[in-house]
């Protein structure tokens, strides 16, 4: 039988189990709509910029448009602490009821059985019609499965786009953005060593570079996005190994040693690339859409930031996807992890999705609230194309490994990354290590 | 000054400059960003001297609840230390003065507890309180960390330096073990009690991981942790976070600056050198 038919049937049998149509006629499986009160806790690290006024909203308006389900939103600040937060309180066996969650967090967590499966509430009286579930980006609702299953919904996704300074890349003579990485390096050249002379161009003190490359997570993440885009792979094919310490890993992270060797690239830490491009000491950058709202409030009224897509590699154009999804705890009682279900529910429908992209820059996680946004927020907004840049870019989006330890081999393949960029290791050196440190926690979990 | 002695002297005072240098620079690089215009870029080479934006300091202020959080940290902190300061002065007496089965060894327990580092414990601890229900609470951040084997040792070795004489004296006046440290011994401990109390003050002013970790709404939320939520919340401006970083250093550092004497005084009456 070919893997075809084998998808087709196991799509049918789903579907005949009762695979959660509202619409459809109640099997005797189906679990009814919620009836009890509940209040349910929901961490999350949704704190900088407009964040947390939005997702704050979206739980005043969830809390007043209905009296079954209350949320309670605890704000853990940033993604170190949520996950550090959330194992800690699933060994002390009092987990939230719900929380923001990577796919290998969520790995890691279901590892310790303390993930609910939510299928039964996806198909359940109040739960996701088939229109709803086709509504979703389909890798966005594929990047919240476990070994097939549906574990996690995605709430706050984003991919990697190119931001840059319109006037500083008029005024060195570049009339686009580049295409592909040669013409990143080549722009970049060219925007470190032109001499800027207007306000929109020249920074206060009179210093610039092309780009920059910070010691930040994000980084590794592009590399990784790099790596595939040159043809390569991170694991190998049943996800045993690593694959990065290949021709394609050592070229993607070799541009970048070179840029930052040359001067053309400003080495920083942190969040600084995002000062650094506001404060036109540099003119471009590749960060995530999440990124957005900060960057915005960076630039201020100083130039016309905008964006583009990922210059493509040798091989391929593509992003990897980051952001999180909502996760639901099995240490919660039935009811409550139902209403935590009703909550996400709230949280990705097509208005509450539209909010929180058009505030935060994230992207929609549906295909009708992206296109509903075309007329109401990318063609009309001062902001809404750049936002866009993010969705057009969503088909050439893909996954990092869905790996419970990925998290944190991504900071030790950083540690590694970040010693060749700075030239204290040669790249096959560098990334030989970096290799060894994710084989043994992949082979060590 | 002899020639002689210059020469002999001059290489010590070059590197101790140099040590200085190494030790302040960093403060000196927050404080000149601090005060920086708000899209001065961070990175190398620092930049020496100020543009005087005393601006930055209104602007990080009014960006997170840093009163409130100034007064979390000094409850906390004076709660903690005055914990640490009962837990060493009694635990330090009896291992110094009073005579029990295994006392040896379970000093030597105490000594070794020193060598395993907060976070192996961190998990564990998260569990007690969340089962005592203790969580994003005060208690939670004063209780579990009451007793500190420095302070229980340190006071150790100060009651060990006390005559002997002075306890059997008190003895024939019909004293027992307690009334003794309460009217004779804490009175003379106060220089190494002083010591303890200051390192315990500046470590609970400096405290992040644990508070991180137990706390989860700014109502309990002690200056650190707050510092951090500054920085999550406005990550794009290094001009401020350098002027929340001072404002949040200033009152320890005014604090050990001025306590320098009594820190120093009271680590040499407990005879430990350097």
């Amino acid at each position: 039988m070919r893997w075809q038919e084998i998808a087709a049937l196991a799509a049918l049998l789903v579907i005949a189990c009762g695979g959660g149509s509202s619409t459809t006629t109640s099997s005797a499986e189906q679990l009814p709509a919620l009836k009890n009160p509940v209040t349910i806790t929901f961490w999350h690290a949704m704190h900088g910029g407009s964040q947390k006024p939005t997702i704050t909203q979206l739980a005043d308006q969830f809390n007043s448009s209905q009296s079954l389900v209350k949320v309670n939103l605890v704000d853990q600040v940033d993604y170190p602490t949520l996950l550090s937060k959330t194992v800690a309180s699933i060994a002390a066996g009092q987990p939230p009821t719900a929380a923001q969650c990577y796919t290998g967090w969520a790995d890691q967590y279901n590892k310790k059985k303390a993930l609910a499966d939510i299928t039964q509430f996806i198909n359940a009286k109040d739960g996701f019609s088939q229109g709803d579930l086709k509504d979703f980006f389909a890798p966005m609702l594929n990047d919240g499965k476990l070994n097939g299953k549906q574990y996690t919904i995605p709430f706050n996704k984003s991919v990697y786009v190119l931001y840059y300074n319109e006037e500083m890349f008029k005024e060195a003579g570049l009339p686009a953005p580049p295409k592909n990485w040669d013409e990143f390096v080549t722009d970049a050249k060219k925007l470190a060593t032109y001499n800027f002379t207007s306000p929109q161009t020249r920074s206060q003190d009179g210093k610039h570079w092309g780009t920059d490359f910070s010691q930040n997570q994000s980084y590794e993440n592009l590399w990784e996005s790099q790596v595939v885009e040159n043809g390569g792979t991170l694991v190998n094919g049943d996800k045993t190994k690593t694959a990065f310490n290949s021709s394609a890993g050592r070229q993607s992270i070799q541009m970048w040693a070179d840029l930052v060797k040359s001067g053309v690239a400003h080495r920083v830490s942190g969040f600084d690339d995002e000062a650094d491009l506001g404060s036109k000491h540099i003119g471009m950058m590749v960060n995530t859409i999440a990124g957005y709202s900060f960057v915005k409030k960076s630039v201020g009224d100083g130039f016309m930031l905008k964006t583009a897509l990922v210059p493509a590699g040798t091989k391929s154009q593509g992003v990897e996807m980051a952001g999180t999804n909502v996760c639901t705890f099995s240490k919660a009682t039935p009811d409550e992890q139902h209403g935590a279900f009703l909550w996400t529910k709230f949280l990705t429908s097509k208005q509450s999705t539209e909010l929180w992209s058009e505030k935060t820059g994230y992207m929609p996680v549906r295909q009708s609230a992206a296109q509903d946004m075309k007329t109401t927020f990318y063609n009309s907004n001062p902001d809404g194309p750049n936002i866009q840049t993010a969705v057009t870019q969503l088909p050439r989006a893909f996954s990092g490994p869905p790996l419970a330890v990925w998290d944190e081999s991504m900071s030790d393949i950083l540690i590694e990354l970040v010693n060749i960029v700075d030239g204290k290791k040669s790249d096959s050196q560098g990334l030989s290590d970096a290799a060894k440190k994710a084989d043994d926690l992949l082979a060590n979990g | 000054m002899t020639a002689r002695r210059a020469l002999e002297l001059g290489p010590r005072y070059l590197l101790l400059a140099l040590a200085l240098v190494l030790f302040l620079f960093p403060i000196y690089w927050m404080a000149v960003l601090s005060l920086d215009a708000p899209q001065t870029p961070f990175g190398l080479p620092p930049k020496l001297w100020p543009d005087w934006e005393f601006n930055n300091f209104a602007s990080a202020w009014k960006a997170v609840p840093w009163g409130r959080y100034f007064l979390n940290t000094v409850f906390i902190a004076a709660m903690y230390t005055l914990l640490v300061c009962a837990t060493s002065v009694l635990a330090g007496y009896a291992f110094a003065s009073m005579s029990f089965p295994g006392k040896a060894l379970i000093f030597a327990c105490v000594l070794g507890m020193y060598m395993v580092p907060q976070e192996v414990t961190l998990v564990p601890n998260y569990v007690i309180l969340a089962k005592l229900t203790w969580l994003n609470s005060f208690q939670a951040q004063i209780v579990p960390l009451g007793a500190s084997i420095f302070g229980i040792f340190l006071m150790r070795q100060f009651f060990l330096t006390l005559p002997k004489d002075l306890w059997e004296a008190a003895q024939l006046d019909g004293v027992g073990h307690l009334r003794f440290l309460l009217l004779i011994g804490l009175p003379l401990a106060r220089p190494a009690l002083v010591t303890v109390a200051l390192f315990h003050l500046v470590a609970a002013w400096n405290s992040f991981l644990w508070p991180l970790i137990v706390t989860s709404d700014d109502s309990v939320r002690p200056i650190q942790v707050g510092l951090s939520s500054f920085a999550a919340a406005d990550s794009t401006q290094p001009v401020l976070l350098a002027a929340g970083a001072v404002m949040t250093t200033l009152p320890i550092l005014v604090l050990f600056l001025v306590a320098q004497k009594q820190l120093v005084g009271g680590i040499a009456a407990t005879g430990i050198r350097g």
